[in-house]
C-alpha cells in the first residue's frame, strides 16, 4: 500500500518539480549571458587599454626613434664620431656642444632617463651628465651584475638598427637601453652607438596609471620571447610566446595556478607586443554577485518549489487517498503492486459493479425461489392473519380478487416413459415448466393466477371473481384445453381441483382439497377430478356414482363380471375399509340392488328382476362372502338374461361404432377432442375414452388422430401443402400435425410428399 | 638640485647676536607713514624691548583659531619623507605655538618658477609666498606696485615687535631687506653669523700632500706644483677637477679671483661696480688654465663635469683638488673615500694669490640676506595681523630656537647653554641621512623667514677639515667685492637680463674656447671688444645706479 501510494504521489510531486526546471535553466541562462556580457565589457576595456597604452608607450618610442635620427644627424656628432684614439682639445668644444645638445633633448621628454653617445674610436661616452670616458660613465650609471664594463663596452661595440638591451643597475635600478648605431660616416665605419635609457619604473608608471584595475598584468614582451620590462618575476620568459600570440586574439593561460585572459597588441614602432593579463577571478568577480543571486534564487526557487510540489501533490492525492481507503475497507484490495492507484481503482470499481449485478440476479432468483416458497407456504400452511397480508404485499401476488381455488397438477409419464424412469425425473421440472407456463397463459384470459410447484406437481391458486357454476365450467374448460394441448407434449397431466373457498385464507383449504381430490387420480382414472365429486366418497358410505354409473353401464353391455368386480370393490370398501353399520349396509345392498334394476331398466329388460326374488336372497345380516355371490348371482343372471337380450340386437349399435361414425363426420373441426366427443354422448370424457378403448383396443386420441394422418396422407397425396394439410385435418398447428403424423407413419409429412 | 643643497650647506660663523623676546606693540594706533619706518632704526647691538607697552601685551598662541595659507617650494630633504610641510613636527609645533593653522601649497618639485608664475597670472594668491622675491621681474618694488604683495612697514610697526628689534639691532641688514623706495616687503632668511656666508673653497688630497712632501699650496705657483705632482707622482688623470657645470662653482672660481678679478660682476675699490670677464687679470686666468689644461693639470672633460664625475673623481684618485662646499662636497667625499682608503682626507687650501704671504682680495662670500626663504604678505591675505605674529614669532628668541634647533627634547637639548642636536637627529633610527633628520625638526639647515644661527652650522660640520674651512677660506677681502643686494628698476632689470644673456653666452663659450685653445688668447681683445658691443656699458650703468639707490637707503 505504501509503496504504491508513493508511485502515484512521487509521480505527481516530480511531475511538480519538472517545473521548477524552468527558472533553473533560465537563471543559468541568465547567469551565462551576464557572464559573457561582464567579459564583453572586460574585453572592450582591456581593448581600450591596450590602444591606450600602446599608443602611450608608442608615442615614447616614437619619440626616442626621432631622438635617434636627430642625435645622428646631428653634425657634432658626426663630427666626435670619426675622431680616433683620443680627443684632443680642441674636439673638447665640440663635445661640449654636444652634451648642451643632449641636455635640450633631454628635456624634451621626462620620460628618457638618460641620454649618451658611446665613440668607439675613443672609447668615451658624451651624455647628459657630461663627457667622460667610457669606463667611469659605466661605473657611474651603469655598473651592473649581468654585464661588466668590458662586456658593456663590447654591447656599445655592436652594430645596431634599434636595440634594446635591458640593464638592471646595482643600484636597483631596471633600465633600457634603446642603441642605435651612428650614420655610418664617409670612412665606412660604425663609430658610434647613440644610446637612450629609459627607466624601467617610468615605463611602468606609464602602464600602470592606464590599468583599471592593479590586479590586471601588463607587460611588454619581445620578439625574443623576453619580458622587456619584467619586474614581477612571477612571470616567466619563456612561458608566452610572440609568434604565438597575435593581436586581438584572446586566449586563457595559467600562470601560478590562477587563470589569465590574455589580449595583446602590436607597436608601430618596435618589435613589441604589449600583453595585458587579466585575470579571471576579475572578470568573473562583476558576474560574481549575479551568480550569487542566481544561485540564492535558484536554492530558493528547489527549496520553496520542492515545498510547494510536495505540498500541492499531497493536498491533491488527499482526495485520492480517501477513495482509496474506502474502497480498502471493502477488503477486496488486490495485491498488484505495479499499478497505480487509479488502475487499481478502476479494477476495484469492475469488481464491485460486477458483484453487484451477480448479487442483483441472484436476489432476482431468490425472489422467485422466496415467491415460490411463498406461494408453497400458501398452500401448504394456514393462512397467518397476522403477519400474512403484510407478507402477501411483498410478493406482489395476483390474487386480490375474493375467491381462490387450488389446482393441481400432477405430471403423469406416458406408458412408454414409465419404462425409462430416469429420462422421466430428469425431464419432470421441463414438464412442469410447460405445464406453469402453459396454464397461466390460458388462464390468464380468465383469471389470475399464481403457480408454484410441489413436488412433481404444478399448483394453481386461480383467483375467481365469483363463486359461481359458470365459472367452475369456465375452469374447468381452461383446464380441458390445458389438458389437450398438453397431448401433444409426450407426457400426461391431470388436474385435481379444489373448493373454492373465500380470500386468501381459504387458498390452505383449496389446497388440501385439491391434494385429496388428487388422491383419487389412480382411482377414478380421469382427469379431472373435482373434489366436490369426491367429497362424497369421503363419508365412510362409499358408493360414488361414478362406479355405480360403470356397473349400469356394465350391465348394459351384459358384462356380468364387470359389474360383478364393481359391485365387489365398493362391498369390500365398505364392508371392509369403512365397516359401515347395518342400516348402511342394508341402504347400500339396497343402493346397489336399485342400480342393478336401473341398468336393467335402461335396456328394457325390467321384468328380469321380477323373476328373481332379489330381496330374499339378499339380507343386510349376511356375511359379506354371501353377499358377494349373492349379488355375483344376481348379476350373473341379469347379464345372461340382456345378453341374450343384446345379442338380439344389433353389435352395430355399439358405443364404439357411433363415436366412431361422430368422429369420421367432425376430425376436420380442430376442436375435436376427447372432451368434445364426450360431450357429443353425454358421456365424462375420461369414460368415453376408457369405453372406446376397450370396444375397439385403441384409445379414442389415437383414433381421432389416425383418423386425421390417414385423411392427411391422401390430401398429401393430392398434393396439397403440410399447412393446408394439417389446417383441413383439424391440426391446430403443422407442428403438432408433423410429430403425430412422424409418429403414426415413420415418416414426415414433407418426406411423403417428396416420396409421390 | 643643486640649490637645494647649495642652501643645506651653509658656512659657520660666530653668532653675535641677542634676540630679545620682544612682547610687543599693539598699538592700534596711528598708520605711521611707512617711510618712516626705516628712520626709527638705531645701530644698537642689543633692541631694548619696547618700553611702553600702551595696552593688553599680546602672547602666543592666538587663541582665533586663524588658517592660512602658505605657498613654498618643498625643501627635498623634507619632501624626500613628507608630502607636505605640515606634517613635520617643525610646522605642527610651530601652529601650535602661534594658535595659527597653517595651509601649506607646495608646487611640484622642480617647478616652482613656472608654479609662482601660474600663481601670478591666476591672480588667486595664497595669504604668504615664500619666494627669492628680488628675482621677482622688476624687483619686489614692482611686485608691491602691481598689487601682488603689500608693503610691510606699517605691518612691522604694528605687529613684529621681534623683527622689528633685530632690525634696529642691525642697521645693515635693515637695509637690505628695503626696496630703493624704502618699504619692507619680505620677512626675511639671515644669516646670523658672517662665517653663515662663506661655504665655498677650494680642498685638497691632504694624504697626498703629506705623501710627497707638500704644503697646502697658496699661490698660482705652489698650485702648479702640486697639480703636476699629482699628475705625474699620484697618477691623477684629472687632478683638478670641479663641478664646471655648476654656475655658481664656477662663478666664485678661486683661480680666477687669484687674479683680482671675477667672472662676474663685483665691487671694485673704487666703489663701483666692474665686469670682471673683460678684465686683464681674466686673461691671465684663461692663459694659466689654459696652458694647465694643455698640460693635463685640469680634468679634460672640464666643460661638462657635473657631480657625479666631480666626485667618483675625488674619490678614486682620478683628481687631487676641487672646488665646492664643505659640506656637501668635501664631507661627503671624505667619508666615501675613507671607507676604502682609511688614509683619504682632504683639507681646505686658501683662496690662492699670485704673491705668496698676500691675503686673498676675492673669495667667495654670501650677503647675509641672501635673497632666499623670504616670505611675503600678499594682497589677497584678510587677516594680516595673522600671518604678521605667525612669520614674527621665527625672529623671537623661542621661534629662533625652534627654526634653528626644533623641538627641546625630542630634537634638541641644552648641553651647558649649548643647543645640541639628540641622537635621534643626528644618528636617525629610521636611517635618514643629518639632511633628512634636521629637516624635520628645523629649518635653521636650508632656508626660511628666520635668522639662521651658526651654532647649527658648527654641529652640521663633524669632520676636522670642514670646521677648519671657516678659518681658511674666509680669510680674504671679499667682504669688500661683494655687490650687495641691489634692485634695479623693472625697466633696467629686463634691459640688464637681456643684455647680460647676451653678454654670458658668448663669455662663457668664450672662455671654453681659450681654455681649451681653440681660440688664441691674442684675440682675447676681440673678445673684449665684442662684449662691450654687447651693451656691456648699459649693464653697468644700470648696475652702479642701482647701487648708488642702495647706497642712498
Amino acid at each position: 500500500m505504501k509503496t504504491k501510494r508513493k508511485t502515484l504521489l512521487i509521480k505527481w510531486f516530480l511531475s511538480y518539480l519538472f517545473i521548477l526546471v524552468i527558472p533553473i535553466f533560465l537563471s543559468i541562462g541568465i547567469y551565462a549571458y551576464s557572464l559573457q556580457i561582464t567579459k564583453g565589457q572586460a574585453n572592450k576595456m582591456n581593448d581600450a587599454l591596450m590602444s591606450s597604452v600602446k599608443v602611450g608607450v608608442d608615442n615614447h618610442i616614437n619619440e626616442i626613434n626621432k631622438l635617434f635620427k636627430r642625435i645622428a644627424l646631428d653634425l657634432d656628432v658626426q663630427s666626435a664620431t670619426i675622431i680616433k684614439g683620443k680627443f684632443t682639445a680642441k674636439e673638447q668644444l665640440t663635445l661640449y656642444h654636444l652634451v648642451n645638445s643632449l641636455k635640450n633633448l633631454n628635456i624634451v621628454d621626462d620620460f628618457i632617463e638618460d641620454i649618451f653617445i658611446y665613440f668607439n674610436n675613443t672609447g668615451t661616452v658624451s651624455s647628459v651628465n657630461g663627457n667622460m670616458s667610457g669606463e667611469l660613465f659605466y661605473h657611474l650609471y651603469y655598473e651592473n651584475s649581468e654585464y661588466d664594463f668590458t662586456e658593456f663596452q663590447e654591447l656599445m661595440k655592436e652594430n645596431y638598427n634599434r636595440g634594446v638591451i635591458p640593464v638592471h643597475k646595482l643600484n636597483g635600478e631596471n633600465v633600457l637601453l634603446f642603441t642605435m648605431t651612428t650614420l655610418q660616416s664617409n670612412f665606412g665605419i660604425d663609430s658610434g652607438t647613440i644610446v637612450i635609457t629609459i627607466n624601467m619604473r617610468s615605463l611602468q608608471k606609464t602602464i600602470n596609471n592606464m590599468k583599471w584595475d592593479d590586479s590586471l598584468k601588463i607587460f611588454i614582451l619581445n620578439s625574443n620571447n623576453e619580458i622587456v620590462d619584467n619586474t614581477e618575476d612571477n612571470l616567466q620568459d619563456s612561458e608566452l610566446e610572440y609568434e604565438k600570440i597575435s593581436e586581438g586574439d584572446y586566449f586563457y593561460k595559467k600562470v601560478n595556478n590562477k587563470r589569465y585572459m590574455v589580449s595583446s597588441t602590436q607597436s608601430d614602432y618596435i618589435n613589441w607586443k604589449y600583453i595585458c593579463m587579466t585575470p579571471d577571478a576579475l572578470l568573473e568577480k562583476n558576474a560574481k554577485s549575479i551568480r550569487y543571486f542566481s544561485l540564492v534564487g535558484l536554492f530558493l526557487c528547489i527549496f520553496m518549489g520542492s515545498y510547494f510540489s510536495y505540498f500541492l501533490a499531497k493536498s491533491n492525492y488527499n482526495p485520492l487517498q480517501g477513495i482509496i481507503d474506502l474502497f480498502r475497507k471493502q477488503g477486496n484490495w488486490a495485491t498488484n503492486t505495479e499499478q497505480n492507484e487509479y488502475r487499481w481503482l478502476m479494477e476495484e470499481a469492475q469488481h464491485i459493479f460486477k458483484e453487484r449485478s451477480d448479487t442483483n440476479r441472484i436476489l432476482w432468483n431468490n425472489s422467485k425461489v422466496l415467491k415460490d416458497y411463498y406461494i408453497f407456504r400458501l398452500l401448504e400452511y394456514p393462512f397467518d392473519k397476522e403477519n400474512g397480508p403484510v407478507e402477501y404485499n411483498k410478493f406482489n401476488l395476483k390474487l386480490n380478487a375474493n375467491y381462490n381455488v387450488v389446482v393441481l397438477f400432477p405430471i403423469i409419464p406416458l406408458e412408454e416413459q414409465k419404462k425409462e424412469d430416469i429420462s422421466f425425473e430428469e425431464s419432470l421440472s421441463l414438464y412442469k415448466f410447460v405445464v406453469a407456463n402453459i396454464f397461466s397463459e390460458i388462464a390468464v384470459d380468465h383469471f389470475n393466477v399464481e403457480i408454484a410447484d410441489i413436488g412433481d406437481m404444478v399448483a394453481a391458486i386461480i383467483n375467481l371473481p365469483s363463486n359461481t357454476l359458470e365459472m367452475v365450467e369456465l375452469l374447468k374448460e381452461t383446464i380441458y384445453n390445458l389438458e389437450q394441448k398438453i397431448e401433444s407434449f409426450d407426457f400426461q397431466v391431470v388436474s385435481a381441483i379444489g373448493t373454492i373457498e373465500l380470500q386468501l385464507e381459504g387458498i390452505h383449504g383449496s389446497y388440501l382439497a385439491a391434494r385429496e381430490a388428487a388422491e383419487y387420480i389412480q382411482l377414478l382414472n380421469t382427469d379431472i377430478i373435482l373434489y366436490d365429486d369426491i367429497k362424497n366418497l369421503q363419508s365412510k358410505y362409499y358408493y360414488p356414482i361414478e362406479i355405480e354409473q360403470k356397473v349400469i353401464n356394465a350391465i348394459k353391455v351384459g358384462d356380468s363380471s364387470a359389474a360383478a368386480g364393481y359391485i365387489f370393490k365398493v362391498l369390500d370398501t365398505n364392508y371392509n375399509e369403512n365397516n359401515i353399520a347395518i342400516d348402511m349396509r342394508k341402504c347400500l345392498i339396497f343402493d346397489m340392488l336399485g342400480t342393478l334394476m336401473k341398468g336393467t331398466d335402461l335396456i328394457g329388460c325390467g321384468d328380469i328382476l321380477t323373476t328373481i326374488d332379489i330381496t330374499r336372497k339378499l339380507s343386510a345380516k349376511l356375511p359379506l362372502s354371501e353377499i358377494k355371490d349373492r349379488f355375483g348371482e344376481i348379476v350373473n343372471e341379469i347379464c345372461t338374461n340382456i345378453l341374450d337380450k343384446l345379442s338380439e340386437n344389433e353389435s352395430n349399435n355399439q358405443l364404439s361404432n357411433r363415436v366412431k361414425e361422430f368422429i369420421d363426420k367432425n376430425y376436420q373441426d380442430p376442436d375435436l377432442n376427447i372432451s368434445l366427443t364426450g360431450l357429443h354422448f353425454d358421456i365424462t370424457p375420461a369414460y368415453i375414452s376408457t369405453l372406446f378403448k376397450k370396444q375397439t383396443g385403441d384409445s379414442l386420441l389415437e383414433y381421432i388422430n389416425s383418423v386425421r394422418v390417414k385423411e392427411a396422407q391422401k390430401l398429401l397425396e393430392q398434393g396439397i401443402s403440410v399447412v393446408d394439410t394439417s389446417q383441413k385435418v383439424g391440426f391446430r398447428n403443422s407442428g403438432a400435425f408433423i410429430r403425430v403424423f412422424k409418429k403414426q407413419t415413420g415418416v414426415t409429412p414433407g418426406q411423403l410428399r417428396k416420396t409421390i | 638640485m643643486f640649490k637645494k643643497k647649495l642652501f643645506a650647506m651653509v658656512t659657520t660663523a660666530a653668532l653675535v647676536m641677542s634676540l630679545l623676546a620682544g612682547c610687543s606693540n599693539s598699538s592700534t594706533g596711528a598708520d605711521t607713514d611707512s617711510k618712516d619706518a626705516s628712520n626709527t632704526s638705531n645701530p644698537t647691538e642689543a633692541a631694548a624691548p619696547a618700553a611702553e607697552n600702551t595696552s593688553t601685551e599680546f602672547t602666543y598662541p592666538m587663541t582665533s583659531g586663524k588658517t592660512l595659507t602658505y605657498w613654498t617650494g618643498l625643501n627635498a630633504n623634507v619632501s624626500a619623507n613628507y608630502a607636505n610641510l605640515g606634517d613635520t613636527p617643525f610646522a605642527k609645533a610651530w601652529m601650535e605655538r602661534t594658535g595659527v593653522q597653517i595651509e601649506f601649497q607646495h608646487p611640484p618639485t622642480g617647478q616652482d618658477q613656472e608654479q609662482f608664475s601660474l600663481l601670478l597670472a591666476d591672480g588667486n594668491l595664497p595669504d604668504v609666498i615664500e619666494y627669492p622675491w628680488m628675482t621677482f621681474p622688476g624687483g619686489p618694488e614692482k611686485a608691491i606696485n602691481d598689487g601682488v604683495i603689500i608693503s610691510l612697514n606699517d605691518v612691522f610697526e604694528q605687529y613684529c615687535p621681534n623683527l622689528m628689534a633685530y632690525l634696529k639691532a642691525n642697521p645693515e641688514i635693515d637695509k637690505m631687506i628695503k626696496t630703493d623706495d624704502g618699504h619692507y616687503y619680505v620677512f626675511p632668511f639671515i644669516r646670523g653669523d658672517e662665517v653663515l656666508c662663506n661655504t665655498i673653497g677650494l680642498m685638497v688630497r691632504q694624504d697626498w700632500l703629506q705623501d710627497l712632501g707638500l704644503e697646502v699650496p697658496t699661490t698660482i705657483d705652489e698650485w702648479h706644483t702640486v697639480l703636476t705632482k699629482f699628475k705625474e707622482e699620484k697618477g691623477a688623470t684629472a687632478p683638478f677637477s670641479y663641478e664646471y657645470t655648476m654656475g655658481v662653482l664656477t662663478e666664485e672660481s678661486p683661480f680666477t679671483y687669484a687674479f683680482g678679478t671675477s667672472k662676474n660682476f663685483y665691487l671694485n675699490s673704487d666703489g663701483t661696480i666692474h665686469f670682471g670677464a673683460v678684465e686683464d687679470g681674466y686673461k691671465q686666468f684663461l692663459t694659466t688654465f689654459a696652458n694647465w689644461y694643455k698640460e693635463g693639470l685640469i680634468d679634460q672633460d672640464l666643460a661638462t663635469l657635473a657631480l657625479d664625475q666631480v666626485s667618483a673623481k675625488m674619490t678614486n684618485g682620478s683628481a687631487g683638488a676641487s672646488v665646492g662646499w664643505a659640506g656637501s662636497r668635501m664631507g661627503v667625499w671624505i667619508k666615501a673615500a675613507t671607507a676604502t682608503d682609511p688614509n683619504y682626507m682632504l683639507e681646505a687650501a686658501p683662496y690662492p694669490t699670485l704673491n705668496k704671504g698676500d691675503k686673498p682680495e676675492f673669495g667667495q662670500i654670501e650677503n647675509r640676506y641672501s635673497n632666499q626663504g623670504g616670505v611675503a604678505i600678499t594682497t589677497s591675505c584678510e587677516d594680516i595681523e595673522a600671518a604678521a605674529r605667525l612669520l614674527d614669532y621665527a625672529y623671537g628668541e623661542a621661534g629662533h630656537m625652534l627654526f634653528n634647533f626644533g623641538i627641546e627634547g625630542e630634537s634638541y637639548s641644552i648641553v651647558g647653554d649649548y643647543p645640541t642636536y639628540t641622537e635621534q637627529i643626528l644618528n636617525n633610527p629610521e636611517g635618514w641621512p643629518l639632511a633628512q633628520s634636521l629637516s624635520a625638526y628645523i629649518r635653521g639647515n636650508y632656508n626660511g623667514p628666520f635668522v639662521q644661527d651658526k651654532r647649527y652650522l658648527e654641529q652640521y660640520y663633524t669632520i676636522d677639515s670642514q670646521k677648519a674651512t671657516n678659518g681658511i677660506w674666509g680669510a680674504t677681502n671679499a667682504r669688500a667685492h661683494k655687490i650687495p643686494p641691489i634692485t634695479p628698476t623693472s625697466d633696467e632689470s629686463q634691459e640688464f637680463s637681456s643684455i647680460m644673456n647676451e653678454i654670458n653666452t658668448y663669455r662663457d663659450e668664450m672662455t671654453l674656447k681659450f681654455i681649451f685653445g681653440e681660440e688664441s688668447l691674442d684675440n682675447f681683445d676681440d673678445y673684449v671688444k665684442n662684449v662691450e658691443s654687447m651693451g656691456l656699458a648699459r649693464a653697468l650703468e644700470i648696475e652702479n645706479a642701482a647701487l648708488a639707490r642702495y647706497n642712498a637707503r
